[in-house]
């Protein structure tokens, strides 16, 4: 009787855990089935996953701002709310420009009024400098790094980040649960919750316009040639000659984000 | 704000409710581990909170989910982190592991509950017999046997159970302690630490719990199950100073990119609820009462039990302190290291105090619910039940570690 | 203990019901949905109907969104003109839409595209602001224009001097006079400013050539005017400058020899300045004995004591050996002299012409 007992408790064990494994796991089994056989999405950041077919162009792109050239305008910050339907506000932005002051003793003032959409030159914003020696001073402009090891693809619970095979970091709209779990991950402040759509958004380098030839939004406008777009593989793009012919850094290199974004002259200040 | 913070960084990603939900959770941990202490190993004081502290942990983890659905973006996609997760993500994982979790609760629940809904479907009539026959699920046998097969689940249950409790809140520091960009949370000392305070606040809240329960229930109080409890806080509260005196220590040591600014956010933005609350009044204050406790016999049990109550529902504020200071501290700086923004929450709408309190005190009503539809304690159930014969063995498993076998 | 089979059969039935479910109410509801406040929600969603995210098509939602700024190439096929002057003005690198905006709808649609006309478009990137590279042109407005706009003197499409009426040209009586002829080939920055042989107050730092010409009114004869070998050297009068040792005819370029690093190198201050530039202080001699056209006026006052109308080879022979052997019959001395060729010559003779060598070695 004992060992008829022990036996069926051991059954019952079994198939208790059995029912519940495949109960509980029935449906996400079946999304993970469906992942295998449809889109290797979730294997689109791993570099073992060829994923040919939905790469027209094999281009990496790379993005260098040159920032002994900028000139602090905002018209990239202005231009890529227009060519993006970016909200207005000045809270949420896909690119911003920075301003570093430097003061005899070696302090840095940073300020990103308005995050740059309206310039720099207007008085308020220069007359808090009146009192400090102003040692140097520059301009630096932000924008997705579009890092090759992403932090916010990583932690996205749903897979509604991805990269794609020519290097941008990409969101999709109609997957993003809104949880800023990404916003939190990103270094570089780089991601924002659209209020309107409550979904996770950030820089695409303009993907529409680079997939048809042009260059992002804030390159077109830029008056200097501060920003610059391209893929370094070409010898005789803007990137490549700016890669070749300079001393180059990246923002936070210490995380092991590998940024994509890369700076000109970028003072030890900037963060 | 002061000095300079990325423009984006003007709102603020995660706010009170976020902070309400490792909160939540935690609650749910402390409060299973004790339940488990008498369920998996045998602890005979803590047996009249056993079936109740299941209860309230039950309660906590149905709404510990609320106030992440809250406040999604989309929280119409919510089931999306199920059915179709990233599986490097950290957050994907927890899903399932709060899923699992609940499920585990839920079954074990019912098993330590079955006698007790046989029993009442039994009595009942009309809706309520339909009610509790629908909750026997078809199993109406209360024979010894069965119940001996009952406890025997359930001791496996806890026993899985636990490594599931700590994995369920160890995860929540993980999703912190994983966050590179973030030097206050980037430690890898986050999950044990939120594991270790979640222990704390689960064990204060069943003593808050059980005072109060009893005298609503006009019953005599047993003090030595509170006496008990408040041992196992001390204990706890010890290792949780400790890791969390380490985590700052370390940060400050080892003098990283980071720690101007964390130093600074800990002496200024936090100083009241970092220093003030966190560590002085919910984790020394309460080490030196209950300490005080443990050393001396000569105070009387009511005056022993009032100080427990006054110091559980200190360390109860406490551990919420420390919840704010990490999820809200941790976005009081910019990831540019340079400034600071400040946070209140609106006192309205949404993520704001009022749906705080309101999501705070769901599980409350709920476990009043359950207690009224379940009987959380076990002599009122054995008078219940006064026509059915009372069986021997009801919890054998216990008695086979503390002592012979009763059979 | 057969008493937990029925709760075991009965939660196995239920996670068969929800597996069906998730299965078939996203196929059955995807079509219906409903609003919560200002957004559709099919209910598939609920229970995942979005299903695991097709990335490919993601990718061709983001890439099929609306193009805005339609890059100055389509600007060209109307407005030609603007587009010329444009493309030959200090405005060259800025692309149109950075000052006209979107164009898009009105390349697409001819819809109007109304011109931003304030000087606020303009003082956006050159008024004088803590941050922009001091080499950029910035100007502290009120001071440069006072309530003028922008546009009334300058032509936004080439904004710079060249671009500006010559009625703009406006001197200012405190500015002194130039004292010589202005020479379209020298810029004034060459010689004037910090650093340089005639330096000129602190505030004119960073200031560009030919805008000195808006204040300073040039002296007798103020025209610009295209070439220097006809005025002799205009500026011998003004500087301590050595005359030229030699004839300078038939000469190809001063910086041949005389260059950093070359073989007679000239001082640094010179640096950068090109060929073009130095008969304008240092006096050329007379045309040698043969041939020639006598250039410079003997009258201008010329320093030193060196002679005039001899060659190069007479100044610069001594020390030089002598070619061993004659040059008739021979067509480049390149044929065997060179950093190939069996006879080398010095590196920094690298380049020369054979006409070159014989300036200063002496034929046999």
């Amino acid at each position: 009787m004992g060992i008829t007992r022990r036996s069926f408790l051991r059954r019952a064990a079994v198939v208790l855990a059995g029912v519940a494994a495949a109960g509980a796991g029935w449906s996400y089994l079946k999304g993970l089935a469906q992942s295998a056989n449809e889109a290797p999405d979730q294997a689109a950041s791993l570099p073992s996953a060829p994923v040919q077919q939905r790469t027209p162009q094999p281009h990496h792109w790379a993005f260098v701002v040159d920032t002994t050239k900028c000139i602090g305008c905002g018209k990239c910050v202005a231009a890529c709310k227009e060519e993006n339907n970016v909200p207005e506000d000045p809270h949420f932005n896909r690119t911003w420009v920075e301003r570093y002051v430097i003061d005899e003793q070696g302090e840095a003032y940073v300020d990103s009024p308005d995050a740059g959409v309206h310039g720099f030159e207007s008085w308020p914003v220069n007359s808090k400098y009146q009192n400090i020696q102003v040692v140097k001073s520059f301009f630096v402009s932000k924008l997705c790094n579009q890092c090759e090891n992403p932090p916010c693809v990583q932690v996205c619970p749903v897979g509604a980040t991805y990269k794609t095979e020519d290097g941008v970091i990409l969101v999709n709209r109609s997957r993003c649960i809104g949880c800023r779990y990404c916003i939190q991950a990103c270094p570089y402040g780089a991601r924002f919750l659209d209020p309107n759509l409550r979904v996770a958004d950030k820089c695409t380098w303009c993907y529409h316009r680079i997939s048809k030839g042009m260059d992002p939004a804030c390159v077109e406008v830029c008056p200097v040639g501060a920003r610059m777009f391209g893929d370094p593989a070409d010898p005789d793009s803007a990137v490549a000659k700016a890669l070749r012919e300079n001393r180059i850094s990246v923002l936070k290199p210490n995380l092991g984000t590998r940024p994509q974004v890369f700076y000109i002259g970028l003072d030890q200040e900037v963060r | 704000m002061n000095g300079f913070i990325y423009p984006n960084e003007a709102e603020t990603a995660w706010g009170l409710l976020i902070v309400l939900y490792p909160y939540i959770t935690g609650l749910v941990a402390g409060a299973f581990v004790v339940s488990s202490l008498y369920h998996a190993f045998g602890i005979e004081k803590l047996r009249p909170l056993a079936r109740f502290s299941l209860l309230t942990a039950l309660a906590f983890v149905l709404i510990a989910p609320v106030p992440l659905l809250a406040h999604l973006g989309r929280p119409e996609r919510a089931f999306e982190i199920f059915i179709t997760p990233n599986f490097r993500s950290a957050m994907a994982g927890f899903g399932y592991i709060l899923l699992f979790y609940t499920g585990l609760l839920v079954v074990e629940t019912w098993l330590a509950f079955r006698r007790d809904i046989v029993r009442r479907s039994e009595a009942a009539t009309g809706l309520r017999r339909a009610f509790y026959s629908a909750l026997t699920l078809g199993s109406r046998d209360v024979s010894e046997r069965a119940l001996r097969l009952d406890a025997k689940v359930i001791r496996v249950l806890a026993i899985v159970g636990i490594p599931s409790a700590f994995l369920l809140h160890g995860y929540v520091g993980f999703l912190f302690g994983s966050i590179k960009a973030n030097p206050w949370w980037s430690t890898p000392l986050m999950p044990i630490i939120f594991l270790i305070s979640a222990i704390v606040s689960g064990v204060a809240l069943l003593i808050v719990l059980y005072i109060v329960a009893t005298a609503l229930r006009r019953q005599p109080l047993n003090h030595s199950s509170v006496a008990e409890l408040a041992k196992w806080l001390l204990l706890f509260l010890l290792v949780d100073l400790t890791l969390e005196g380490l985590e700052v220590l370390s940060m400050a040591y080892e003098n990283e990119e980071g720690w101007a600014i964390v130093s600074q956010l800990l002496t200024q933005k936090l100083a009241v609820s970092f220093f003030g609350i966190q560590i002085l009044l919910g984790a020394i204050l309460p080490i030196v009462v209950l300490g005080g406790l443990a050393l001396t016999d000569r105070l009387g049990q009511r005056v022993r039990t009032t100080l427990s109550l006054g110091t559980a529902l200190l360390v109860l504020v406490g551990i919420f302190a420390m919840r704010w200071n990490v999820v809200i501290g941790g976005q009081l700086f910019s990831k540019s290291l340079r400034g600071f923004k400040s946070f209140a929450p609106p006192l309205t709408g949404n993520e704001s105090v009022v749906e705080a309190l309101i999501i705070l005190s769901l599980p409350f009503f709920l476990l009043a619910l359950f207690a009224v539809l379940l009987p959380p304690w076990e002599k009122e159930a054995a008078l219940e039940g006064a026509g059915v014969p009372e069986p021997t063995v009801t919890i054998p498993i216990p008695s086979r570690l503390v002592g012979p076998r009763a059979r | 203990m057969q008493h937990l089979t029925r709760p075991v059969l009965l939660l196995l039935t239920v996670f068969l019901l929800l597996g069906a479910a998730r299965w078939a109410i996203p196929r059955m509801f995807n079509q219906i949905s409903f609003a919560i406040q200002d957004r559709t929600v099919p209910v598939g969603t609920l229970l995942g109907a979005g299903g695991h995210a097709n990335v490919p098509q993601d990718i061709e939602a983001w890439k099929a969104r609306q193009v805005q700024y339609a890059g100055p190439a389509s600007c060209t096929q109307c407005h030609q003109e603007s587009v010329a002057q444009w493309k030959v003005g200090d405005h060259a690198g800025v692309s149109c839409e950075t000052c006209h905006g979107v164009a898009s709808d009105h390349t697409a649609n001819e819809t109007p595209l109304p011109t931003e006309t304030s000087s606020a478009l303009c003082t956006l990137c050159h008024s004088t602001t803590l941050g922009r590279p001091s080499s950029f042109s910035q100007v502290k407005v009120h001071q440069h224009a006072g309530e003028a706009t922008c546009a009334s003197c300058h032509n936004p499409h080439n904004p710079g001097v060249q671009g500006l009426p010559t009625d703009l040209i406006r001197p200012k009586p405190s500015a002194p006079l130039v004292q010589h002829v202005v020479v379209a080939e020298a810029n004034c920055t060459m010689c004037h400013g910090q650093g340089r042989l005639r330096p000129y107050p602190q505030d004119h730092a960073g200031w560009q050539s030919p805008g000195c010409l808006l204040c300073h009114e040039t002296g007798p004869t103020p025209t610009l005017v295209g070439a220097s070998a006809t005025l002799g050297a205009p500026f011998a009068g003004l500087v301590q400058a050595p005359s030229v040792p030699h004839v300078t005819d038939g000469v190809p370029s001063c910086t041949r020899c005389h260059d950093s690093g070359a073989v007679r190198p000239f001082p640094q201050d010179h640096i950068g300045w090109s060929a073009g530039v130095c008969l304008l202080c240092h006096q050329a001699g007379p045309a040698p004995a043969v041939g020639g056209t006598a250039v410079g006026s003997p009258a201008a006052g010329g320093g030193g004591d060196a002679p005039r109308g001899v060659s190069i080879s007479t100044i610069s022979a001594d020390g030089l050996p002598p070619l061993p052997h004659t040059v008739v019959g021979y067509t480049q001395c390149q044929d065997c002299h060179g950093s190939d060729q069996f006879r080398p010559f010095p590196s920094d003779h690298q380049g020369w012409e054979i006409t070159e060598c014989l300036l200063c070695h002496k034929s046999k």
